[in-house]
């Protein structure tokens, strides 16, 4: 079916042949892009994918002219159908824009913070040539394309008064305004939570089929990569590896690279990923072979002599490999079965329990001294967490999960409720007591690299805690220190640097050390792989389920991400708007009578299909009324008149699972099922 | 915005009680005597005329020096509400008077020097971000160092020789009109202008690394648009507090200044009136700068909640 849609597609928009981008250095020039050759035309749906460094980025900018400089193109060629040849990778005028468009990463960062939507859009129309007395008019009519109601409420908005989903829909009205033919999309979702991106996702493929733009979209999902793209190109180390139609070659990858990134995808309904090997080098250091070698089984003296030819981007599936995977019928079943599922841990009948929260509320002020609000950050949790245990604590932006992190971790104070850890009730004990708390309670955080000093050693940072609780002589913390951070896989020769110099899962694992450090009962981690990579995701899922098997710590694991809790076997605790809707318990993989939040979250996972897609309108962060009743009420498909008015109790539906659902005897089996290529 | 407007002017009040207390005591711990300054000092043979211990008193009584303190600071308050500052000890006339006669001028190079200030360290500090590392920034930042390098006195003396005497291009004879002005009003500029330029500099360069500027040139919006209605406009914020403390101490008057170019500002009376110890002279001019002070502060404080809707709307997210 996609092939055919691919023969019938329109006529080359974007021909890239060789084309190169080097960053110049004294030591010479460090390349960024190697020989892309590269076809986009028009209507075409493409994605482009690969790990940070890979070069994605890279491309993306150069075609548009946005090379970050010093970079420059140093060989090859971009031709557009509409302007005959141009090989630089300067801004060329009249291209961006005009011709193609890009919309980033970051939503609310693309935007300037201190003008409103209204002037910057302004700006973009008057330099598409719309007279002054229109440009309301027409920046309306954009933002009603990309579904945003209300608007001369948003044209009137700042940035900052926007949620992530409505600023990237606001930069993609933007990049409507000049009707280019190509449309770039670097990352557009992977700031925003799941029920955001499966609807900016949804938008960008209807506004694809209403004005018939060509899509490049950058990103390192391959969940994403197959609900929008219809062709898929691989970047490794700055080449282009694999090429073809995205069913192709998402299901019958052929070169081990993208195989290996495969299968470091957390999967609902699946065990811990096949554990990856290694890291991607930098562009800047790889020569002329393969660069995938010091990764690669199949790795021989052909790989090494003399690259395999690259793909040159046209219409059939192809990949630089000598010795390409050959096909083997359902990947995804062989795969499946070579994942390790899950070790639950065995926990005694009645556990001690470790962490017992109860009945935690916590209010924020927000504003300044007269600004008299205040947000209701937690109501009435209670959560408990056993030696050996993974607790996994999901939801989206705003739900409080951080919060209650933070309350745990005795950084801040809950209004009322108790939270004791082996018995002792955190709330009731002075400043010192909880200082001493903390040898047995330890935090990872989502940023590694920004929770360290940068100005000290790795090995330094690590020894810090044993420092702070005099345990030990210099020498032996030293000595424990380098113990702690072989143990998570950190070679001897990153212990003397700074963490400025380490890559992010690099960071992260010395992150995992420091805490790991002072043998804590209970460690807590919030969202710590968010900004790691598929592979080095994948290999820090492993470290963290080995470590803790090795340990017994019980672990308080926030995420975002429902397929890498379920992966690592983890009871899952889903919160919304302060509050716990939901506990599945562990090693149910199979989700299918759920609470309807968990459902709609389930459901937003790119790349899975339900049996009806039902996304509901996401949930604003900070639309926080006051609710008496559910908070998920409003974008509730079964919410009947009750769920408004009274917060349903807490019941428990099956062994170990428990939701509060007004609605709970009549929910729908969700038959979530993994799209068929993936 | 209103809310935020008031509660700022509310704080300026406090501030200026607690100044004028300060003030009043400062100045009477000062070492010197005003009588004795007026009169010479009690009990010395000079050739001036001396005058005897009970006229010293009389005059101190005249003056209100033989009250207590706090009653002093009570009369003294009570009449500063009113605007009356009281007489100099110098000449017996109104301090409002003679205030009235040199502020406008000191008002007038205050602000000709912050025009300059802003039309020469803005152009140079964007001009050496975007050129950031070429011969232009390194010559901005050559020139910058000179600059700050050299007193204000010298400077002024330097350019009063070139200018106003060896090739006489300027007129330094002394007065408040414009052309006596400029050359005045280009040093104290020029003593500020690197600092200025550097710091715009330095937030220019992180603001034109920021996303929404790569957004803004992949719509197709021109360098010039990007530059100055993204980028500066976002830059110059930082700046802001320091620009509007540097108009505040201008309008206070500048001693150095005032003096090398004989210009009949507050700067030059406040520096005689405090080398003749008169009290009254001194005070209302502490208390002056104190208000120009604060309501500099306030005038940035309300620009910043213009310019910044973050401040305005308390960094709230109300969508």
């Amino acid at each position: 079916m996609v092939m055919e849609t691919l023969a019938t597609s329109g006529s080359n928009l974007v021909r890239l042949t060789n084309f190169s981008v080097g960053y110049p250095t004294s030591n010479g020039v460090v390349p960024a892009l190697r020989d892309i050759s590269l076809d986009i035309c028009e209507g075409e749906s493409l994605a482009l994918v690969g790990e940070s460094g890979s070069g994605k980025s890279t491309l993306a900018r150069a075609l548009i002219g946005l090379v970050e400089a010093p970079g420059r193109a140093t060989g090859g060629e971009i031709e557009l159908a509409s302007l005959g040849r141009s090989t630089s990778a300067d801004r060329r005028t009249g291209v961006a824009g005009k011709i193609m468009t890009m919309v980033l990463q970051e939503p609310r960062d693309s935007l300037n913070p201190v003008l409103s939507i209204g002037s910057q859009m302004g700006m973009v129309l008057a330099r598409r040539g719309v007279p002054r007395r229109e440009r309301r008019s027409a920046a309306s009519e954009l933002l009603r394309s990309v579904r945003l109601e209300d608007a001369s409420r948003v044209l009137r908005s700042y940035p900052f008064q926007l949620s992530g989903g409505m600023c990237q829909r606001v930069a993609i009205a933007m990049a409507l305004a000049g009707q280019a033919k190509l449309l770039i999309a670097d990352e557009p979702t992977t700031a925003l939570d799941v029920r955001v991106q499966a609807s900016i996702l949804r938008l960008l493929s209807e506004l694809q089929r209403e004005h018939g733009f060509a899509l490049l979209l950058v990103s390192h999902d391959f969940g994403v990569v197959a609900e929008v793209s219809q062709t898929v190109a691989v970047m490794y180390a700055g080449r282009l590896v694999e090429y073809g139609p995205t069913t192709e070659v998402l299901g019958n990858p052929r070169h081990p690279y993208t195989a290996a990134l495969l299968n470091a995808r957390p999967t609902l309904g699946a065990g811990l990923p096949i554990r990856p090997i290694g890291q991607a080098p930098d562009a800047g250091k790889v020569h002329d072979q393969c660069a995938y070698i010091p990764r690669c089984q199949h790795a021989d003296a052909l790989c090494s002599e003399s690259p395999h030819p690259l793909p040159d981007g046209s219409l059939s599936h192809s990949a630089a490999c000598y010795h390409p995977i050959e096909f083997v019928g359902e990947r995804s079943v062989d795969a499946a079965a070579a994942r390790q599922s899950p070790e639950i841990p065995k926990l005694p009948l009645k556990p001690a329990k470790l962490l017992e929260v109860r009945d935690l509320n916590k209010r924020f002020r927000v504003g300044g001294a007269l600004g008299k609000q205040s947000v209701q950050a937690l109501t009435d949790v209670s959560l408990d967490v056993s030696p050996g245990e993974i607790v996994g604590i999901a939801g989206e932006t705003g739900c409080g999960k951080s919060t209650l992190a933070k309350c745990v971790l005795g950084l801040e104070y809950p209004d009322s409720g108790s939270i004791r850890i082996d018995g002792v009730d955190l709330t009731k004990l002075g400043k010192s007591e909880v200082r001493k708390l903390r040898r047995r309670v330890q935090a990872v955080f989502q940023d590694a690299r920004a929770s360290m000093n940068p100005n000290r050693k790795i090995i330094d940072v690590v020894q810090e805690p044993l420092r702070n609780f005099g345990i030990g002589d210099r020498h032996e913390r030293a000595e424990r220190a380098r113990e702690m951070l072989s143990r998570v896989g950190l070679s001897d020769d990153l212990f003397e640097r700074s963490p400025g110099q380490l890559s992010s899962g690099q960071c992260q694992r010395a992150a995992l050390a420091r805490a790991l450090v002072l043998n804590p009962r209970l460690l807590i981690c919030d969202e710590p792989f968010s900004s790691l990579d598929l592979s080095a995701q994948a290999q820090l899922m492993h470290l963290l389920s080995d470590l803790q098997a090795e340990y017994g710590f019980g672990l308080l694991l926030i995420s975002h991400d429902l397929a890498v809790l379920t992966s690592l076997g983890s009871r899952i605790v889903v919160m919304l708007g302060g509050r716990i809707l939901e506990v599945l318990p562990a090693g149910q993989t199979e989700h299918r009578i759920v609470h309807p939040y968990t459902g709609a979250l389930l459901q937003s996972i790119p790349g899975f299909s339900g049996n009806e897609r039902r996304v509901g309108r996401p949930h604003s962060a900070a639309k926080k009324i006051e609710l008496s009743g559910c908070p998920f009420v409003s974008d509730c498909d079964l919410a009947i008149d009750l769920c408004g008015e009274v917060m349903p109790a807490m019941s428990t539906t099956a062994a170990g699972h428990e939701m509060a659902c007004h609605r709970s005897a009549d929910l729908p089996d969700l038959q979530l099922v993994s799209t068929a290529h993936l | 915005m209103l809310k935020y407007a008031l509660r700022r002017i509310l704080v300026v009040f406090p501030t200026l009680v607690a100044a004028s207390l300060i003030i009043f005591a400062l100045i009477r711990f000062a070492p010197g005597d005003p009588v004795d300054i007026m009169y010479g000092p009690a009990g010395m043979g000079h050739s001036t005329a001396t005058i005897s211990q009970e006229a010293r008193d009389k005059v101190r009584g005249q003056l209100g020096l033989l009250e207590p303190p706090p009653i002093q600071y009570a009369i003294w308050l009570g009449r500063v509400v009113r605007l009356d500052l009281g007489t100099t000890f110098k000449t017996r006339r109104p301090v409002v008077d003679e205030l009235a006669e040199r502020l406008p001028t000191t008002a007038k190079l205050a602000f000709l020097s912050f025009g300059i200030l802003l039309v020469t360290a803005i152009p140079l500090g964007v001009v050496s971000a975007v050129n950031q590392g070429k011969a232009a920034d390194h010559g901005v930042r050559f020139v910058a160092l000179v600059f700050s390098a050299m007193p204000s006195f010298w400077l002024g003396l330097l350019l009063l020789y070139l200018l106003g005497v060896q090739w006489d291009v300027i007129d330094i004879s002394g007065g408040s009109e414009l052309k006596h002005l400029i050359l005045p009003a280009a040093v104290m500029a020029l003593g500020i202008v690197p600092t200025i330029s550097r710091l715009l500099r330095a937030s220019l360069i992180s603001e034109l690394g920021q996303l929404y500027i790569v957004f803004a040139r992949a719509q197709g919006l021109s360098d010039g648009v990007v530059l100055w209605r993204h980028a500066v406009r976002v830059a110059v914020l930082p700046i802001m507090a320091l620009l509007g403390l540097y108009l505040g101490g201008a309008l206070g008057g500048s001693v150095i200044v005032e003096s090398i170019f004989s210009i009949p500002g507050v700067g030059k009376w406040v520096l005689d009136s405090i080398l003749g110890r008169d009290f009254p002279v001194v005070q209302a001019y502490m208390l002056l700068a104190v208000v120009i002070i604060a309501t500099a502060n306030l005038v940035v404080d309300l620009s910043y909640a213009v310019l910044d809707p973050r401040i305005r709307f308390g960094g709230r997210q109300v969508a």
